[in-house]
């Protein structure tokens, strides 16, 4: 797995030869503030959202990363910063060596050819006043690529590679069902032949049953293509299935990230100690017997922060530490636990102390049945 | 006109006379329930012939797929199936001994609300963006129980409370898109239960939140239904989200109910190949992880053009000859555990996880 040096300053000479061990994409310190606004006609900025606030990542070729949180996070804005829906106010993004805000307009545009998006809702992400040919088809005609003739052959090549019968250019969304739906997302994404496909919550809207279809079509498509993932997501189990590397954000910053078998076996941040407790396991008896609340306590407003750690309102391990005067006062360093495990915690080594909110009896029996599955298998 | 009076009477005689024990047991009895939707492209079959019961303070899970008519049954109990397109085309809805299709608008209104209640998986869209959250938590507070307007703001500020929100003198002077998701279920389900309901019918109303809020809320709801004694109906695609909270759970199909039991039962002896498949499609934190993620291959059928046979067949991987031609009823297989299949239960038993 490629992990990659922090600072990530690319010497220009030797860009071109070190771009197979540099990461494709390069986030470094990324900030997008809103400004909060009063009145209609003259408007006064009366406060900040600060949706993302210093957040630096890689993403290798052929590497899917998770990106965790809940709503509010910021994750998404992350996403949509990297394809360009929304404007950085801070910070620099490198894509395959070179940064992605500046440059003349064709280079902008040959970039955005290489970083695509499937969204979340796909019920809400095609036109359904267009053919799925034309759905499909439409990125090239954007981009000015190819000729009438050459551009259906290309849609029928890529609907064949998403599982998607050709016969079904012709159609329109409202009649296929989500999973199909969601195959046309896929496959409007993959016909600019991309290097990276930022995928904002695939499977969130479809079925339990269907999700999988879905996964393992990304995972197909990753190693017969070499694609790179960023795979936005607030379902730990469905991030654990995909990803190569985790990272969990919480109110614009990063609070952990480790490669996926780390951060599972042995997550060092109380808040990613939360998220993977409140994941449901299709067993009653594990579900009667975890009766901790997840997390207590509201989710601080996005233009008020809190001070120090962000975190610190809702932290189960602050309460159990007496609420310790660092977590309110300074902001924790994001630091290397070791092997690429960073954590923003000021108490991470203590986190497995934690009983009764943390990550309970649920976390101890998921340890047993790993432990019994080791032995037996 | 005359023959459907006739026919209205006749049916009138037939429903009055279900034995007096069975009137009384069940809080609510649903027997033979049809609901179809009338469209231009024909007649969709939404609901094909259920019968399940709820009993006083039980937890009934209802799982299936999108199309697989659970959310159209609970609404037709509710009757809030839109007539046209919409129509109950049979069965019976006795809900406290009443049968629900027999009562008139006005009477059905005052049961709504109040003895029953309903939330729906879009917090946001089921709340009304122009009124405050006060004018409609008040709104079943003013017509139900009819009480003056300061005893409606002390019974909001305390509903609100018990959901859990902060605050709550604040919130009755917010409007809902000033509110988070979460926020909003909780006002939903405080106003679901202003009036001490029976019966809770909750359509996937943590599907559109996130998962810690998700957990919130059904740790609310399973407190509430301890503290009021209510009935619960929660209508889930997702069997993980349902395991802690339900008593039994019934698993749909093309609007039919294919395998029923208790919860222990279903989870640990699955016995439908359907359900099977959709404890399989649950990726397991707490198990090791699986390089290829499970799924029910195929789609769910055409609800218009319904074959004879087992409308699960094109996706089954146990499937016989028999099931093309035909579809298998409800049967028992154990202590309070049906299921519709033909496949042989050893069979289903030996390739299972």
């Amino acid at each position: 797995m490629t992990t990659l040096d922090r600072d990530g300053t690319i010497a220009t000479q030797a860009a071109r030869a070190a771009r197979q061990s540099h990461p494709l994409l390069e986030v470094d310190r990324l900030s997008v503030h809103f400004p909060i606004t009063r009145g209609t006609v003259w408007q006064r900025i009366v406060g900040t959202v600060r949706a993302v606030d210093g957040v630096s990542f890689g993403i290798a070729p052929g590497e899917t990363l998770g990106l965790v949180g809940e709503s509010g996070s910021g994750k998404t804005t992350t996403g949509r910063a990297i394809v360009g829906l929304v404007r950085p106010t801070g910070g620099e993004i490198r894509f395959e060596g070179r940064a992605l805000g500046d440059g003349s307009g064709s280079n902008r545009s040959r970039s955005r050819r290489r970083i695509q998006m499937i969204f979340q809702n796909p019920f809400a992400s095609l036109n359904p006043r267009m053919t799925i040919g034309n759905i499909v088809a439409d990125p090239l005609r954007v981009h000015g690529i190819g000729r009438e003739a050459e551009r259906r052959a290309r849609v029928e090549e890529v609907l064949s590679l998403v599982g998607l019968d050709a016969a079904l250019v012709n159609r329109y969304p409202h009649q296929l069902s989500g999973g199909q739906r969601q195959r046309v997302g896929v496959a409007r994404a993959l016909v600019m032949e991309p290097a990276l496909v930022i995928c904002d919550e695939p499977v969130s809207a479809l079925d339990v049953s269907i999700r999988g279809q879905i996964l393992n079509l990304l995972s197909d498509l990753q190693a017969q293509l070499g694609l790179a993932y960023l795979m936005i997501s607030h379902d730990l189990a469905i991030v654990r299935h995909i990803s190569h590397r985790v990272a969990v954000m919480y109110f614009g910053r990063l609070m952990e990230t480790a490669d996926r078998d780390t951060l599972y076996k042995n997550p060092r941040h109380p808040y990613t100690r939360a998220l993977l407790a409140a994941v449901h396991i299709p067993d009653p008896h594990i579900e009667r017997r975890r009766r901790a609340r997840p997390l207590p306590g509201e989710v601080p407003s996005p233009s008020n922060l809190p001070t120090g750690c962000r975190f610190h309102t809702r932290c189960p391990l602050r309460e159990y530490l007496g609420r310790p005067a660092e977590c309110e006062q300074v902001e924790p360093e994001f630091r290397d636990l070791g092997g690429g495990h960073r954590v923003a915690c000021h108490f991470a080594e203590r986190s497995g102390e934690v009983d009764g909110n943390g990550l309970p009896a649920v976390a101890r029996q998921r340890r047993a049945d790993a432990a019994g599955n080791g032995a037996s298998a | 006109m005359a023959s459907a009076l006739g026919r209205q009477r006749i049916e009138v005689r037939r429903l009055s006379v279900p034995p007096k024990e069975v009137r009384t047991r069940h809080l609510l009895e649903v027997r033979d329930l049809r609901t179809e939707f009338v469209t231009d492209d024909g007649v969709i079959h939404a609901v094909n012939g259920i019968s399940f019961h709820v009993d006083e303070g039980e937890t009934l899970a209802i799982v299936g797929e999108s199309g697989s008519g659970k959310s159209v049954a609970m609404l037709s109990v509710m009757r809030l199936i839109p007539e046209p397109p919409g129509r109950i085309v049979s069965g019976e809805i006795l809900f406290e001994g009443v049968d629900l299709r027999r009562l008139d608008r006005d009477s059905m209104r005052r049961l709504r609300g109040s003895r029953m209640a309903m939330i729906f998986q879009e917090p946001l869209s089921s709340l009304n963006p122009v009124f405050t959250i006060g004018d409609q938590i008040g709104e079943p507070l003013r017509i139900h129980l009819r009480l003056s307007a300061r005893a409606v703001r002390e019974r909001s500020i305390e509903l609100l409370s018990m959901v859990n929100i902060p605050n709550p003198e604040r919130i009755l002077e917010s409007y809902p898109h000033q509110l988070s998701g979460g926020m909003c279920q909780r006002v939903m389900l405080a106003i679901a239960i202003s009036c001490e309901p029976r019966l809770l019918i909750a359509d996937e109303p943590t599907t559109a939140l996130d998962i810690t809020t998700q957990a919130q809320l059904l740790e609310l709801v399973s407190r509430l239904r301890d503290e009021l004694r209510m009935a619960v109906v929660w209508i889930t695609h997702d069997l993980g989200v349902v395991a802690g909270l339900a008593d039994r759970v019934q698993v749909m199909y093309a609007g039919r109910i294919v395998e029923t039991a208790g919860v222990d039962e279903l989870y640990a002896n699955p016995l439908h190949p359907y359900t099977i498949g959709l404890l399989r499609c649950i990726p397991r934190l707490d198990e090791e992880r699986i390089e290829r993620l499970a799924s029910i291959p195929g789609t769910p059928p055409d609800m218009r053009t319904l074959s004879p046979g087992c409308p699960f067949a094109p996706r089954c991987s146990f499937v016989l000859d028999r099931c093309w031609a035909e579809n298998p009823s409800l049967e028992s297989v154990g202590a309070a555990h049906q299921r519709a299949c033909w496949a042989p239960i050893d069979g289903l038993r030996a390739v299972r996880r």
